[in-house]
């Protein structure tokens, strides 16, 4: 009990970090669900929607015309910025383009000489060169239509009924799949080993390895308590400490689940993330194992290189289908691969024997974790009393 | 004196090995990570050319030959969008349902009635049985083109109908561009691949964690913080004197460790900062100089607890690169938008912004800017924690 | 009449409601190896920190080599060295460097320090050591690295805070072997310690305080003088009848008697022939005892009865 008491004490002094973790994993989560929305084009045909800003000068009827039909394509914000700063916003892909109508549009326009709208962007990327062309296509079809002897109103209706996709878009069914929206239950899932790993790696690894310094464990040791009791009360503590972070963690995404929780993609997600919590244990069990007074002098380091690395590489902060297929060889053996995959395999309603293989894959890295972790803290103590 | 205790700090530094190796483990590490991620997604996401499949028939060549005039529309830097394959219907189907990469096309375009032209898409059933297709980029590209083209065929059907006699003069303009009336203009910079913000963040992250090795100068100069700072504290040295060399000594450690790491990642893995690298490695020092100042004036505050003082350092480091970009990397552009205080005073932010300047504006006012502004904080941090530790009896030690 | 070193008046430091030093006063002259005595926490660490200044206090007056010390005062810290209770070495630097570092930051001529250095490290014995890390020594080793980085500079005064905590008898006797030399040499020393033999040894005014208060202070027959304990005479019996307890007590000079596990231990104040008084009462009752002998008291004795024998950090 004694050790169980000293361990929570040891814990409880790392609760500022706890609060700091917690409160970035929050934060990702709250922003990255809002960019994934909600069940977007589960039925019919919808297309890219990118953010854009658009700033009208003219604020004319042909002017508002293109700013509605913008607004019915993309999340569209209303506003003027300098040079710099337009650049600043594309290139961090905050915006994808930025529109900006010029005064007289439409003046110069009735008059036959008409002014060009600038859209800046990414030239290289296809996302802004979309919204481009998307939008030279519908001046251009109010344009000709005009031409053709059609009123502004007229040719601003036929226009947007030849660009409508609903009216020319045929679907095929396929078994390939699109895949590049996921469900509010997949986007909140999907950032939480991040949080996992830090806050449980932030809490057990400080507290273990101050066990693990070699006169406070000499001196348990030659206590009345036996080494198996003391390994049962950080065993214990250690999975407490899980517990509570685990349950807050979920109780935080069910929060924002309100009417998707209890169902199947809801408990098959509680169940893979209660599995990487574990596999976190079995990996505090690894690193522990090696020289404690150099993890507790290097903590932030660690933790920062396990979190952040296993993170990006496995699939949490980067999608997996992006990752190049030699990233992905190196990121098999990492329990955040198997996490995401486990999730995108939930996502899409996989037959429950495909996702239990991958959350076999993800207890096994545990089991490893732990089986090196034991066999490294043998071997130490047999050099040593060799 | 000076180059005595400047001397033997940079022993101490130096040979603490531990803390060396895992600065440059991180930098090391998480460099190769980020590069194994990141390397391709900007290079994939870049303009590709849609492989499409055309399915025509004698009416379809009202326009001209559309063959021909679906393969020359292009993207803005010039690259063409679409890689067409000509074939009957029942074949394109096939070939939308290819599974070989290669071989599949994206989509069809349907142009055997040039009055209702269709375009087929592959979408995925939903949970009731409907099939739906969220819109890929490609796949908005190419529902964009077909727009254009019903367009002209809706323009042509409705002259007909309504105004005959102009028709010749409405097939006329149809040869006009459709973008004319769209100035496009690209963003410039050294590399537009939004990922190097990553690299941003990291160098910077390993600068500021340079900030414990500005701690330890205070942390061995005073008396209530260790033993060796009451030895120091009760000797004959002047106290800034001390500061000053501590500081000098652990500058040209972590800068020499932050360069190593930088090295790594500009020369091994080939990293495009978009600039000059010498400018890179004199932000990247600047950077660490200010990482190492600030961890010198927080320690000061001795009256608050070490533990305070670790969580507030730990909250600079992760906090400040999270807010900087470290996990999302448009998050100092939310910021900005948001709260652009928080970017003035969080020096990973204004690190960050410095990388930003020099690739995307090159050597010019808004670096020197952000530089002023680095090397500002800084001065203000060194000069502050000199003020804060000038000789003094403490309360209690 | 030799020249006053240091000189504490009526200093009074708070630590919030507790009183650490209650007008507190002391004098040292210069070549005295001044042993400053007293219970745990009662203020002998803060009343060195005052003196060094690296402790604010509340009221009272501090002067070091007849002059006022503050914290600027570079000059006179420049003759002070330390030699804490504490180990105050960096574990990267060797024995050499670390004796070299703390010495420059006193001796700016690099010819000077380096013949300091080597005179220190002779004077501990750690020539031979000069290439290890600090983790590499003994504890016994370390203590003297400690005494060597303290005192490299040739100070005038030297404060030796416990400086002989958790070392052997070897490695202890050699320590006072070399604050002796020193102060030999001419410095003036103040020597803090709970080994009561050694302050007994080493020095020539001795100051008892408890509880942030001066309650004794002289040489140590001085000392001795003021205790009721002049002489105890210890017996070794195998049986004794309380009532010879009683008659004992009544003796001349006698004002305390314990038997306990066959010894009989009797305090007496004043007089010159208390054992042989003692002998010949055990010879008229007819009482066999195996061995007597007389005790003079010792500076332990004198602390006890001054401080009292309560635990004090239970208080």
């Amino acid at each position: 009990m004694q050790v169980f008491k000293a361990f929570m004490k040891i814990v409880k002094s790392n609760f500022v970090g706890v609060i700091l973790y917690f409160g970035i994993c929050v934060l990702m989560t709250i922003m990255v669900a809002s960019q994934y929305g909600g069940n977007k084009g589960t039925r019919g045909y919808t297309n890219t929607s990118t953010s854009i800003i658009v700033n009208d000068n003219d604020e004319s009827e042909l002017s508002k015309a293109v700013v509605e039909y913008l607004k019915s394509q993309h999340d569209v914000d209303m506003a003027e910025y300098d040079e710099d700063k337009v650049k600043d916003l594309i290139f961090s892909a905050y915006y994808t383009a930025y529109i900006d109508i010029p005064k007289g549009f439409m003046e110069r326009h009735l008059d036959n000489d008409p002014l060009e709208i600038n859209a800046v962007f990414d030239t290289s990327l296809p996302d802004g060169n979309y919204v481009s062309l998307q939008l030279g296509s519908y001046v251009d079809g109010i344009v000709r239509f005009e031409n053709a002897g059609f009123s502004l109103s007229e040719a601003i209706i036929n226009t947007q009924k030849a660009v409508e996709p609903d009216s020319f878009i045929d679907l095929k069914a396929s078994s390939k799949g699109e895949g590049s929206t996921h469900s509010k239950t997949f986007s909140l899932f999907l950032f939480l080993p991040y949080g996992i790993m830090s806050i449980i790696l932030w809490c057990l690894l400080p507290a273990v390895s101050r066990f693990n310094v070699k006169d406070v464990k000499d001196r348990t040791m030659v206590s009345s308590i036996s080494a198996n009791e003391r390994n049962i009360a950080l065993f214990t503590g250690s999975i407490l400490v899980s517990s509570v972070v685990y349950v807050g963690m979920s109780v935080f995404v069910s929060i924002f689940l309100k009417g998707k929780i209890f169902s199947m993609k809801w408990l098959l997600s509680m169940m893979n993330l209660l599995i990487f919590t574990l596999v976190t244990v079995g990996m505090v069990v690894l690193i522990s194992s090696f020289s404690a007074t150099s993890i507790l002098k290097s903590k932030d380091i660690i933790i920062n290189i396990i979190s952040l690395g296993f993170s990006f590489l496995g699939g949490i902060f980067v999608p997996l289908e992006v990752l190049g297929d030699e990233v992905k060889t190196v990121s098999r053996f990492l329990p955040t691969y198997w996490y995401a995959l486990g999730l995108e395999k939930i996502e899409k309603g996989a037959v429950f024997n495909d996702i239990l293989g991958c959350f076999g894959m993800e207890a096994l890295f545990g089991v490893v974790c732990v089986t090196a972790g034991l066999a490294i803290s043998r071997v130490t103590l047999y050099i040593k009393e060799r | 004196m000076f180059l005595n205790i400047f001397i033997n700090r940079l022993k101490i530094n130096i040979r603490d090995k531990q803390a060396i190796g895992w600065s440059l483990l991180f930098s090391l590490a998480l460099g190769t990570l980020f590069y194994c991620a990141f390397e391709s997604i900007y290079k994939n996401a870049v303009n590709t050319v849609v492989r499409t499949a055309v399915v025509l028939n004698a009416e379809s060549n009202t326009f001209g030959d559309m063959g021909e005039i679906l393969k020359t529309i292009q993207y803005d830097d010039g690259t063409k969008i679409l890689d067409i394959v000509e074939t009957d219907y029942e074949n394109a189907l096939l070939l939308l349902e290819n599974e070989d990469e290669e071989r599949a096309v994206k989509g069809i375009i349907d142009l055997r009635n040039i009055e209702d032209i269709r375009l087929v898409l592959s979408g995925t059933k939903n949970e009731n049985g409907e099939i739906g297709n969220a819109g890929e980029i490609e796949d908005s590209i190419l529902s964009s083109i077909v727009g254009v083209f019903r367009q002209y065929s809706l323009m042509i059907s409705e002259t007909i109908k309504n105004n005959p006699e102009r028709l010749g003069e409405v097939l006329k303009s149809l040869e006009r561009k459709t973008t004319e009336l769209i100035a496009n203009k690209s963003i410039s910079g050294g590399n537009k691949d939004p990922y190097v913000t990553y690299f941003y963040s990291l160098i910077t992250m390993m600068a500021m964690m340079a900030m414990m090795s500005g701690a330890a100068v205070v942390e061995s100069g005073q008396a209530d913080q260790s033993p060796q700072g009451a030895r120091t504290e009760v000797s004959a040295v002047n106290k800034a004197v001390y500061e000053i060399a501590g500081l000098l000594a652990v500058c040209v450690v972590q800068v020499s460790v932050t360069m190593i790491g930088l090295c790594y990642l500009v020369f091994g893995l080939k990293i495009n900062f978009g600039a000059d690298v010498t400018y890179v490695f004199l932000t990247a020092a600047l950077a660490t100089i200010l990482g190492i100042s600030l961890g010198f004036f927080v320690y000061q505050f001795s009256n608050i607890s070490k533990k305070a003082r670790e969580n507030i350092l730990m909250a600079i480091v992760v906090g400040g690169g999270f807010l900087s970009g470290l996990m999302i990397p448009n998050m100092r552009t939310i910021v900005e938008m948001k709260c652009p205080i928080i970017n003035r005073i969080n020096p990973s932010a204004v690190i960050t912004d410095a990388f930003y300047a020099l690739n995307m504006y090159g050597v010019g006012e808004r670096y020197y800017k952000a530089m002023i502004y680095i090397v500002g904080l800084t001065v203000v941090f060194i000069s502050s924690g000199l003020i804060l530790s000038r000789r003094k009896r403490y309360a209690s030690l | 009449m030799s020249k006053t070193v240091v000189e504490i008046n009526n200093l009074v430091k708070r630590y919030k409601e507790l009183i650490a030093l209650d007008n507190f006063s002391m004098s040292i002259k210069e070549g005295e190896v001044f042993g400053l005595l007293g219970p745990n926490g009662s203020g002998k660490t803060t009343t060195i920190n005052c003196l060094l200044s690296l402790l604010s206090y509340d009221k009272g007056e501090i002067k070091i080599f007849g002059e006022k010390m503050e914290p600027k005062r570079r000059d006179i810290k420049s003759r002070i060295g330390v030699v804490s209770q504490n180990v105050a070495v960096f574990d990267e630097l060797t024995v050499y460097e670390n004796v070299d570092y703390f010495c420059g930051l006193y001796i700016k001529d690099k010819k000077t320090r380096k013949q300091y250095v080597e005179e220190a490290l002779e004077f501990v014995s750690l020539t031979e050591f000069r290439k290890f890390f600090p983790k590499k020594l003994s504890g016994g080793l370390l203590r003297r690295l400690n005494i060597a980085c303290g005192i490299a500079h040739k100070p005038e005064l030297i404060i030796f805070d416990e400086p002989t905590v958790a070392v052997d008898p070897q490695s202890r006797n050699k320590i006072l072997e070399g604050i002796e030399c020193l102060n030999k040499k001419g410095a003036t020393i103040i020597y803090t310690s709970h080994y009561m033999e050694e302050v007994e040894q080493l020095c020539n005014h001795i100051l008892i305080m408890d509880k942030g208060k001066k309650i004794a202070e002289g040489s140590l027959s001085e000392l001795k003088g003021m205790i009721k304990n002049t002489e105890s005479v210890v017996v070794n019996i195998r049986h004794l009848k309380d009532e010879n307890i009683e008659e004992i007590k009544k003796l001349h000079h006698v004002y305390d008697v314990k038997y306990m596990n066959n010894i009989l231990t009797i305090k007496c104040s004043g007089g010159k022939h208390n054992i042989t008084h003692v002998a010949e009462y055990l010879k008229n009752e007819n009482i066999d005892y195996d061995r007597i002998y007389s005790e003079i008291p010792t500076l332990n004795d004198v602390f006890l009865e001054i401080t009292g024998k309560q635990l004090r950090d239970k208080e």
